[in-house]
């Protein structure tokens, strides 16, 4: 997988965007840059500065691991004023600070409920002074109107609705543990799952992505498929099926359903702007579809300039809420090399065992998500392969986040021995597998935290 | 070099328990492969290093591109002296994230070496000491939580120093003749375990793919001991195995499966995993298997005799060579003469004179002359091609050279080999 | 169109991984190929081969060789029994296409374990 995702990378369909927006940190006054590094989790923004936007991933209750494709996508278009949210931070009035909000795949039950109404309202609000929601896969049946039951009523910002539910599904050809979640009296189910082709609605035929290449690929992986109000807000459309997905429904089935429905909206609404997507535009294998997030990111940004918007200026500490691998706002920069090099060495005691944990027969299903074995090895690759950064800038990676990451990543490594064990001999491991990802998502995201501090601080752009 | 290898050369420092790493320079000035580690031996000698390491091409899909090697000082012959490490061994060092390791020196209580993705470690062994090779690799295998771990350990008799110890590779004999466990035994250096997710990386990769295709399609795929045995002129061992035969496994990337799998605790057409634990072992050296079929030993004791070496890490050529004649029959009765095998220098082979302090000694097999066998070894150890593939698969060594550009850029011939490697 | 296993006749070189594995990346391991060698088992020399397309597993084992659909294997339990090792999530074998190959598992099987049916 490495080669492809490199190739990805390289790709040059974001080097535009890449350019703009580090150009545009670049453009950031030093002072300004000072102020965020000294408190670099809230900063002031001066107002004749171009947008470099400030971005909150939500990791909280119901967040799977696709996430970790936002994490890629920010990185390849020069974004590195990321942060990760959970479910406390968007409730209590944590967003203020940000322009953008990304919520990716998982249980959208679990989100819906650990958000609440208070999460809603939160990012109803945070939608109407400006900023950008962009939910794709469980975070866009979150918030489309037409998905209207509780819990999920609260979060209506576009106006649309699910196509693929109903009553009584037809049995799946293949992968049935991935084909249903209940709806209340019906179900919602994926008639395909994997590569699909998206082509230009008339509200994006000017994207430069489409510009590239009459349609793109992009992967559904339980995503919805949509209808808008609005024929205006469908930026793009299904189009051609691919041969590199799985079929549940028969071919010619599938096509009648997807052909034409909405696969990208988009809405403005207040002040800012909604995007939902059913398929993964941020998966990291295809960086056509990634291009065309980015072009909302940039237009996004450009209207918030062009309307004179001024973004909440905050110095809302970064709370250190006690979470696993929280990683505090405010250290004393030291020398962490030994921490980091044991980090290194339990990442890779513990990638070591997950990879030999692929090779069991067992998913774990955790509320309504199914999580297979290799979403532990995707974890902590997000950290292996960033490691030699983080690293090689050690002497500027506070000591006691360092010390945290690796105590965290050495009790992973405990926790998925353990786990290991337990699956071999046929024992019920449920409870340590969900305590595990729990634990790795903390920690992923409390390492990317650090790492795009890092990177922030660099202001540089990796080609 | 950027391409083939990849991470530092290491030096581990047994004495004191701290490892450091540095750029691996010595595939750009001295060569790669045995090259690199021999220049490591010699700068460490004073310590009296054993050098891990692999070859060039180790770890592709060229032809029985498996091959790493152990160089150290032979206690038999007082020079240094090639190991291989083979089966998967040789490739999980080269993707282990070090290029080369050196460990140097002796700790002062039993230690292994976990050597994973550019990551070492020096840990505790003493709940190791006095365990045989097969009990050792399961409890590393346990503690690392990963059955794929490569281990290369010694037994009881590496840990006797024994003159007959030979490090085991996972639970089988990896052909070391030079008493390189007792090394390791003498390091207090109970095993090294290895296992890297690592990738390499060529400079020319659709040509080195190709050409390396184009190897494959035309090198014997055979199965068994037979074509070895054949070129050793040790007699029909296949035939004599064959009752006992599961089946037969290859090393690394080698289109020849010249390793048996036979087992006699259980009938050997049992194909699930729901038998017993330890139904047999995997023949490794067909000379040990020729020498105790030509000494008049059933098949089964014999291959119970080979696992009993391989448990205590003795040698298997010199041990076979110690038993035969003396054919034994029950279990127990085999155990003991493993244990009580004394280590006779006596020249492993049907001709006295072909014994020599040699750096891939003590012994030169009726395979080739020792002008042949140094050559094809030398070739073997720098490239990481397994020097019996080479020696009796009619391998080409100039189309071996052919694929050193697209693989690493370099050029060599076997005159630069015989330059790298005396 | 699908790539097969003949489970008696793999002796477990792992050229097809290094292969497949090639195919995606172009570089040489054991950690990212759409066919993978089961070799867990060693001391009791149980090894297997198993296909990955999108849809389902071709699980070639020593027992006997067999196209299985995800959810029927998960149906047969969690646990590490031996006779089931599925990877679920890797690339799916497209027969090389996206490389303009032919099936390069197939091609490099020293010993005709893989082929085309």
């Amino acid at each position: 997988m490495r080669g492809r995702l490199e190739r990805a990378a390289r790709d040059p369909v974001l080097a535009p965007y890449r350019l703009a927006f580090s150009s545009a940190l670049a453009r950031r006054a030093p002072s300004d840059r000072r102020a965020r590094r000294d408190a670099p989790s809230g900063y002031r923004r001066a107002p004749d500065t171009c947008l470099y936007p400030s971005i909150a991933v939500y990791v909280g209750s119901g967040a799977s691991h696709s996430w970790i494709w936002f994490a890629d996508l920010l990185e390849r278009c020069g974004l590195f004023d990321v942060d990760f949210v959970d479910e406390t931070r968007v409730s209590g009035s944590g967003l203020e600070r940000f322009d953008f909000l990304l919520l990716g795949g998982g249980d959208t039950y679990a989100m819906a409920d650990s958000l609440g109404g208070r999460g809603a309202e939160a990012i109803d609000d945070f939608v109407e002074r400006g900023g950008l929601y962009y939910g794709s896969c469980a975070g866009a049946y979150l918030v489309l109107t037409g998905v209207d039951m509780e819990p999920f009523a609260p979060f209506a910002l576009l106006h649309g609705n699910m196509l693929n539910v109903m009553a009584d599904p037809p049995a799946p050809r293949c992968l049935e543990h991935k084909y249903l979640a209940r709806y209340g009296e019906e179900w919602v189910f994926h008639p395909v799952y994997g590569e699909l082709f998206l082509e230009a609605a008339m509200e994006a035929r000017d994207f430069p992505c489409f510009a590239a290449a009459e349609a793109l690929a992009a992967p559904l992986l339980g995503g919805p498929v949509m209808s808008a109000d609005d024929a205006r807000d469908v930026l793009a459309v299904f189009s051609v099926l691919s041969r590199h997905a799985a079929y549940l429904w028969p071919r010619e089935q599938a096509r009648a359903l997807l052909d034409g429905r909405a696969a990208v909206c988009a809405t403005e609404r207040g002040e800012g702007s909604v995007m939902v997507s059913g398929p993964h535009l941020e998966h990291p294998l295809f960086p056509g579809a990634n291009a065309l997030v980015a072009e909302m990111f940039s237009r996004h940004c450009m209207r918030l300039v062009d309307n004179g918007h001024r973004p909440a200026s905050g110095t809302t500490a970064h709370p250190d809420d006690g979470r696993a691998g929280a990683i505090p706002a405010k250290d004393t920069p030291g020398d962490s090399g030994a921490a980091l090099l044991e980090v290194k060495r339990q990442v890779s005691n513990s990638r070591i065992v997950a990879f030999g944990l692929e090779k069991i027969p067992v998913t774990w299903t955790i509320g309504l998500k199914v999580w297979e074995p290799e979403k532990v090895r995707m974890f902590l690759e997000v950290a292996w392969f960033r490691l030699p950064y983080v690293q090689a800038a050690a002497t500027r990676v506070p000591a006691e986040p360092a010390a945290r990451l690796a105590e965290g990543y050495s009790s992973v490594t405990e926790m998925v021995k353990s786990l290991k064990i337990k699956v071999e001999s046929g024992e019920d491991s449920l409870a340590d597998a969900e305590s595990l990802l729990v634990t790795l998502k903390e920690l992923t995201a409390s390492f990317l935290w650090l790492y795009f501090r890092l990177r922030l601080e660099d202001g540089a752009v990796q080609d | 070099m950027d391409f083939m290898y990849y991470g530092d050369t290491l030096v581990v420092d047994l004495e004191t328990g701290k490892t450091q790493t540095r750029e691996f320079t010595e595939v750009d000035e001295e060569g790669p492969g045995l090259a690199a580690g021999l220049a490591l031996y010699e700068e460490f000698s004073d310590a009296e290093p054993l050098v891990v390491g692999s070859g060039l091409l180790t770890g592709t899909t060229v032809p029985a591109a498996c091959m790493g090697f152990v160089v150290g000082r032979s206690p038999l012959t007082g020079e240094p002296a090639v190991a291989p490490l083979s089966l998967f061994a040789g490739a999980e060092v080269k993707l282990s994230g070090f290029a080369m390791v050196v460990i140097k020196g002796v700790s002062p209580r039993p230690v292994y070496l976990w050597l994973h993705d550019g990551v070492a470690d020096l840990l505790d062994a003493s709940d190791l000491t006095g365990l045989d090779t097969w009990q050792t690799t399961d409890r590393i295998r346990r503690e690392m939580g990963e059955a794929l771990v490569q281990v290369i350990s010694i037994g009881p008799a590496g840990e006797a120093g024994s003159s007959l110890a030979s490090y085991s590779i996972n639970y089988w004999g990896s052909g070391d003749t030079a008493a390189l466990g007792a090394v390791m035994g003498a390091k207090k250096l109970k095993a090294i375990a290895v296992r890297g997710l690592g990738m390499l990386d060529a400079d020319d990769p659709p040509e080195f793919y190709r050409a390396a295709l184009e190897m494959i399609s035309r090198s014997p795929a055979e199965l068994g001991l037979g074509r070895v045995c054949a070129a050793l002129e040790a007699g029909d061992v296949a035939t004599w195995l064959e009752p006992l035969v599961h089946r037969y496994r290859s090393c690394f990337a080698c289109p020849s499966a010249c390793s048996t799998f036979v087992k006699y605790r259980e009938p050997p057409d049992v194909l699930g995993t729901d038998g017993v634990e330890e139904p047999g072992m995997l023949v490794t050296s067909p000379a040990a298997a020729a020498w105790l079929r030509g000494g008049g030993w059933d098949a089964e004791p014999a291959c119970r005799a080979m696992e009993a070496m391989a448990r205590q890490g003795v040698d298997m050529m010199r041990g076979a060579r110690e038993l035969a004649g003396k054919p034994l029959a029950g279990e127990s009765e085999i155990i003991d003469a493993v244990k009580g095998l004394t280590g006779s220098m006596d020249a492993g082979w049907p001709s006295s004179d072909r014994a020599y302090p040699g750096l891939f000694g003590p012994w030169v097999p009726p395979l080739a002359s020792q002008e042949e066998w140094d050559a094809a070894n030398r070739l073997g150890y720098v490239l990481g091609i397994c020097p019996t593939f080479i020696m009796t698969s009619g391998l080409d060594a100039a189309e071996l050279f052919a694929l050193c550009p697209p693989a690493a850029g370099v050029e060599l011939d076997a005159e630069a080999i015989a330059g790298m490697v005396p | 169109m699908r790539v097969k296993v003949r489970p008696m006749a793999c002796t477990g070189c792992a050229l097809c991984e290094l292969a497949c594995g090639f195919h995606w990346d172009e570089a040489f391991s054991l950690i990212s190929s759409s066919v993978m060698l089961y070799r867990a088992e060693e001391k009791k020399d149980y090894m297997g081969v198993i296909v990955k397309t999108d849809e389902d597993l071709f699980i070639g084992r020593p027992e006997g060789a067999a196209a299985m659909k995800l959810g029927e294997i998960l149906k047969q339990g969690t646990g590490g029994g031996a006779s089931a090792k599925p990877i679920l999530i890797r690339e799916a074998c497209d027969l090389c296409e996206s490389a303009g190959m032919e099936p390069q598992c197939v091609a490099i099987c020293p010993h005709q374990a893989l082929y085309l049916e």
